[in-house]
């Protein structure tokens, strides 16, 4: 009995002591799945969901890994380890988890007490170096960084420690980092060895160096480096100053050695012919460079030679002579211009199948320029862009230049310049074919390549279009395809069958997709943002475009997409990360606005006004996680009073006379659409240059982009207004608002965009189109009807020759017209009568004139005999055209200036329209580009001026301040 | 009765002993069948990558006492020249390549099952493992296209050969320099270009956020064939 008992002890624990192989649970039904992070059973379905292996499922490693892998990819666990046990129906598997503990602080010890150490200093440099959430894996790095830190400041023989302390609920951690300063080395002897420049004492007293002092090497170093620019300002452009440490053997002391050589002042002189002063500088840079060895002088005379020679001067000369006198080295540059050679004769031969006037955007050299080789050269190799182009890319142009003859001692001699071109044979594309490619057709990869059969050969096109071949595989999933392009020319040059050799590599797809961040946004608006799902290839504009919609949710702070491989080289995880941002934003501001407008009882006269403006700004994003948002906005200016139409009696100073609040309601995606919804409330009141008015509406919107530059919008809107103040001719009012006073509106309008600036608020290059229509009629609530429509174009182009420049324009129609209705008008003896009025109600009407229009008139203030009132008060018009162009010239330092040409006018009905009439104005501001944008300054100058009223002059000119560019 | 007693006590005192000693053998029959290693640059390598690589020769026989952490180190290595490869797209390698590669692979096992259970025991599947191979060989064109060293000069031969005179014996005689100095140049070329290696892969360590999980007592280190 012993002895049975004795034996089943024996082989119980040689069964706790064997091991079994991983083969041996293979196939074995997986009987349960436990998820775990430090002893505690996890039950996320987010988590959960991540596990490839399956209850009641065999056992396979590669769901393991998988499952694993997936673990790692959410960036929650610094490690997964996966348990098996054998169980008598299979085997039950343990996934262990070991959460990251995020640094969220980092605590230093030891050096309160130790003189020149801050432990806000060394934080502030392990935060720059490491961030605010140092990884753990980086902790000997970071000891070496404070270690670093201490020796700067004088601790040589510092210990440091590292440790994190880990909190759980939330998982998290301390950076401890222990600190032992020990002994602070301290200054004992400055030796200084000093040749010119500076006296010993001045040295010493520059560096900051006495006795006793902490050695500092990083302060030392920069008190050094000032002290050699003193030197280099001086004209000692090789000036050279070393510090050399001796340690005592505990390091507690240190003597220094102090060795400064000033080397020469060097004196730099230009004789001969004339050089420019602004441009010696950079053609001779030996005081940016700091020396004058023999390479820099002869780079230097070069520079000078090539710079003449540019300016027709092509047989100059700059000879360099170093001069030692003293301690004082002259370098002196002999200019010998020579004469100035210019272009007298242009000819161009040999061109039989490209006409003159297709070549001329190459034909820069023109009869009267100076003549330079570098401009020659530059118009052969365009010559010969532009035979490449069309399939000459064989043909050669040779340049010649010759002197004619001149007079003796002329300073110009005329030369006459021969282009004469070889055409050499025509390429035509045969053929275009792939080798090598099974997962992309023929077609997919061929159609919309520049090269095509029957289309001219281009070399540069064949490189372009291999790039574009490899794109398309990359945004297929083939991210390691690499495509060899050969052109396949034939004996005779004429025909080119082009060959496209792929070599595919594996397709990467798309296994699981990770989003991680996000705490208030729901998981469905990220997702319905991604351009890809799992199992798809993963596509390089597929990753782009879903992070780029991502960022244009404004949900995020930041967002990232990265890629998890895991082992299987074909399949990678899709890693989003997202940083949400603030869901509550709060704007405020307030500044001074000025610009000139009309003002006056009967008679408008023009006036600078300075009016003092605030805004607010509030809102909500993100609602129920779905990105819907609520904003409020509003904004208020306080006017003089005698702006407001307040009476006399009210005295002077400021009254609150404008204001608009504007609520508005997000919803994006509509019921599952592609439209985003909008609904907005405006309660405002306004001043226009002949009447004040108060509005309440209400907008309902719907908006569907089309593409990234096209949009279309189409709203309805329900509004109040009532006029006020009015300062028209009263005989005018008896025309279009006697009636009208205040006017209830219902309106549906519809616009188009396409929007292809590269930036919304300064663009460089791009265009903006729009097309609005509206409709406002009785039978939809109206108690006014009529038909608008209003068109905008704008281009902006960078100058090729002057790419900082910026060329932009805009042209501006409006049209508009009232549907008939019974009102009350004058008749042609001045009685009132009832009539047919197709005015438009004031607040509906076009007006132009101010800093974003026609620049030379002040608000409002344009218009023809029939727009403006006797009394030279605006009425609006039902017919606007508008053209501004404008030359942007960046200085420097956000400085720009700006020239401007506007003209423009409003007419009293469509059928006025006469462009004889649009008045003109001209003129140029300053551009500063500040964090809000551009701040602008514009002088418009009318170009030619009319009476505001019998007797009154327009003033001339009219200033502007404001924010932003004029269009 | 005292015996009685006695019996009857010191049976369920020897089940419980049984039931003790039963205990961890329970414990210790909980496997880790596979768990995070290392992380290098973002990319994940598992214990089962260490097992794949030594089963299906990946990385060269490890001699040390601790195989699993050589054939890591070895894979963060292969880990870290491949974000390189990937920056830089050396030639790609044609499917025969990739298919003697793998041809030479299953070779190495007795038979076409016992291959196909060591791709189950590692978890991997045929493409995955052809995937690999190709990023070996694309690896590999990648360092020779980088890597390449100008032909010494006879005195360096001349140095090299004195310096490693014991490389270079038959029969445990030193051969003359004249009828091995084909052996010796090669040798020197292969020496100076894996310090070439070396150096730079030193630097991607460097640079390269690494954390290496594997400690040998936790690691229940993988049973290595």
């Amino acid at each position: 009995m012993r002895r049975r008992w004795g034996l089943t002890l024996l082989l119980m624990l040689h069964a706790a002591a064997a091991r079994a192989d991983v083969a041996d649970y293979l196939g074995r039904p997986v009987t349960a799945i436990v998820v775990e992070a430090e002893g505690r059973r996890i039950s996320d379905p987010a988590l959960l969901d991540l596990l490839e292996s399956v209850a009641g499922q065999p056992l396979r490693m590669r769901d393991v890994r998988a499952s694993v892998a997936h673990l790692f990819s959410l960036g929650r666990f610094a490690d997964v380890v996966v348990h098996a046990t054998p169980t008598a129906a299979g085997v039950s598997l343990r996934y262990e988890l070991m959460p990251v503990h995020p640094i969220e602080r980092i605590v230093f010890t030891g050096v309160a007490t130790a003189p020149g150490l801050d432990d806000g200093d060394l934080r502030r440099a392990v935060v720059e170096r490491f961030g605010s959430s140092p990884p753990t894996s980086r902790a000997n790095d970071l000891r070496l960084l404070v270690l670093a830190q201490l020796r700067n400041r004088g601790y040589r023989r510092a210990v440091v420690t590292t440790r994190v302390e880990i909190e759980h609920a939330p998982e998290r951690g301390s950076l401890v980092i222990a600190v032992t300063p020990g002994t602070r080395t301290t200054i004992d002897r400055v030796i200084v060895g000093t040749n010119g420049g500076f006296s010993d004492a001045e040295t010493v007293r520059r560096l900051n160096v006495p006795r006793g002092a902490a050695f500092q090497p990083e302060l030392l170093q920069e008190r050094a480096d000032r002290l050699v620019e003193d030197l280099k300002a001086r004209g000692h452009y090789n000036a050279r100053l070393t510090v050399t440490p001796q340690f005592a053997g505990d390091e507690s002391t240190v003597s220094l050695t102090v060795t400064v050589v000033p080397g020469p002042r060097i004196r730099l002189e230009f004789a001969g012919d004339p050089l420019p002063e602004d441009r010696r500088e950079e053609l001779v840079p030996i005081r940016r460079e700091g020396a004058v060895d023999e390479d820099l002088l002869e780079d230097s005379g070069q520079r000078i030679e090539e710079f003449l020679r540019g300016q027709g001067y092509r047989d100059a000369t700059a000879a360099f002579t170093r001069t030692t006198q003293g301690d004082e080295l002259t370098v002196r540059f002999t200019v010998a211009r020579g004469r100035q050679y210019r272009v007298a004769q242009v000819e161009v031969t040999g061109n039989d199948r490209v006409t003159l006037a297709d070549l001329a955007p190459a034909l820069r050299v023109r009869e009267g320029q100076v003549f330079s080789a570098a401009a020659l050269s530059a118009e052969v190799a365009a010559i010969q862009d532009i035979y490449a182009r069309r399939g000459y890319s064989l043909a050669r142009a040779v340049p010649e230049a010759r002197p004619l003859a001149s007079a003796a001692g002329a300073p110009q001699v005329p030369m006459t310049v021969r282009i004469a071109i070889a055409e050499n044979v025509r390429t035509l594309v045969g053929s275009v074919r792939v080798e090598g490619n099974t997962a992309l057709t023929t077609a997919e990869l061929t159609d919309g390549l520049g090269l095509q059969p029957g289309q001219p050969f281009y070399p540069t096109q064949l490189a372009i279009d291999r790039d574009a071949v490899q794109l398309r595989y990359a945004n297929a999933g083939f991210r390691s395809a690499t495509v060899s392009s050969n052109p396949g020319l034939s004996d005779d040059g004429a025909r080119a069958d082009v060959v496209f050799t792929v070599e595919e590599g594996p397709q990467i797809r798309i296994d699981h997709i990770l989003i991680v961040g996000n705490q208030r946004t729901r998981t469905d608006t990220i997702r319905r943002e991604l351009q890809f799902t799992s199992g798809d290839p993963l596509g390089l504009s597929a990753v782009t475009e879903s992070q780029r919609r991502l960022a244009t949710l404004g949900l995020f702070r930041r967002t990232r997409i990265s890629e998890l491989g895991h082992g299987a080289e074909t399949t990678r995880d899709v890693l989003i990360v997202v940083e949400e941002a603030p869901v509550t934003t709060i704007g405020y501001g307030g500044g001074l606005e000025t610009k000139p407008v009309i003002r006056g009882d009967a008679v408008a006269s023009e006036q600078l006004e300075f009016a003092p403006r605030a805004f607010f700004e509030i809102g909500r994003r993100n609602l129920f996680g779905k990105n819907r948002s609520v904003n409020l906005f509003s904004r208020v200016s306080f006017r003089p009073r005698s702006f407001t139409g307040e009476s006399a009696g009210a005295g002077g100073g400021y009254g609150f006379s404008e204001y608009r609040v504007i609520g508005t309601y997000r919803e994006p995606r509509l019921r599952g659409t592609a439209a985003d919804a909008f609904l907005t409330g405006t309660i405002e009141q306004q001043r226009r240059a002949s009447f004040n008015f108060a509005r309440r509406a209400l907008t309902a919107e719907l908006l569907r982009r089309l593409s990234r530059q096209v949009s279309v919008t189409g709203n309805y809107q329900l509004q109040r207004t009532e006029l006020f103040d009015e300062r028209i001719d009263e005989d005018d009012r008896l025309l279009i608002d006697r009636l009208f006073p205040q006017v209830r509106l219902s309106s549906f309008s519809m616009s188009a965009i396409r929007d292809s600036r590269d930036d919304l608020i300064d663009p460089r290059v791009g265009a903006y189109l729009s097309a609005n229509g509206q409709i406002a009629g009785r039978a939809i609530g109206s108690e006014v009807g009529f038909i608008k429509s209003y068109f905008t174009g704008q281009v902006f182009r960078t100058l090729p020759q002057l790419r900082q420049v910026v060329f932009a324009t805009s042209l501006r129609v409006g049209l508009a017209a009232g549907f008939p209705r019974q009102g009350t008008v004058l008749d042609e003896s001045g009685d009132i009568v009832t009539g047919i009025v197709r005015e438009l109600p004031a607040s509906e009407r076009f007006f132009a004139g101010g800093d974003t229009t026609v620049r030379g008139f002040a608000l409002d203030q344009l218009g023809t005999a029939d727009t403006i009132g006797p009394g030279g008060f605006a009425k609006g018009g039902n017919a606007l055209v508008i053209f501004n162009a404008e030359l942007r010239l960046p200085i420097r330092g956000g400085l720009g200036l700006v020239g401007f040409f506007d003209t423009g006018n409003v007419f009293v009905r469509t059928s006025a329209i006469d462009l004889g009439e649009l008045r003109s104005t001209v003129g140029f501001g300053i551009r500063y580009k500040s964090p809000v944008g551009p701040i602008r300054v514009d002088l418009g100058i009318k170009a030619n001026r009319k009476d505001l009223a019998p007797g009154v002059r327009e003033d001339a000119t009219a200033v502007h301040i404001s924010l932003g560019q004029a269009f | 009765m005292a015996h009685r007693i006695a019996r009857g006590f010191a049976r369920p005192v020897i089940g419980a002993l049984m039931l003790a000693l039963a205990a961890p053998s329970r414990v210790a029959a909980q496997e880790v069948i596979d768990r995070m290693m290392a992380v290098v640059s973002g990319d994940l390598i598992m214990m089962s990558d260490v097992t794949a690589a030594v089963d299906f020769g990946l990385v060269p026989p490890a001699t040390s006492d601790d195989v699993t952490r050589t054939v890591l180190s070895q894979l963060i290595d292969r880990s870290l020249m491949l974000a390189e490869v990937e920056r830089y797209a050396p030639p790609e390698p044609s499917r025969a390549a990739v298919d003697r590669e793998y041809q030479s692979v299953s070779t190495r096992f007795s038979s076409p099952e016992a291959f196909a259970e060591a791709l189950a025991r590692n978890g991997i599947d045929e493409s995955s493992l052809r995937a690999t191979l190709r990023a070996n060989l694309r690896l590999r064109a990648y360092l020779e296209q980088r890597f390449t060293t100008v032909p010494p000069s006879d005195a360096e031969i001349e140095a090299y050969y004195r310096e490693h005179r014991e490389r270079f014996t038959r029969n445990g005689r030193p051969q003359p320099l004249d009828e091995v100095r084909a052996d010796v140049e090669q040798a020197l070329g292969l020496d100076r270009r894996q310090s070439m290696v070396d150096e730079w892969l030193a630097g991607l360590r460097r640079r390269a956020p690494i954390t290496d999980v594997y400690v040998p007592e936790a690691a229940a280190a993988p049973r290595l064939r």
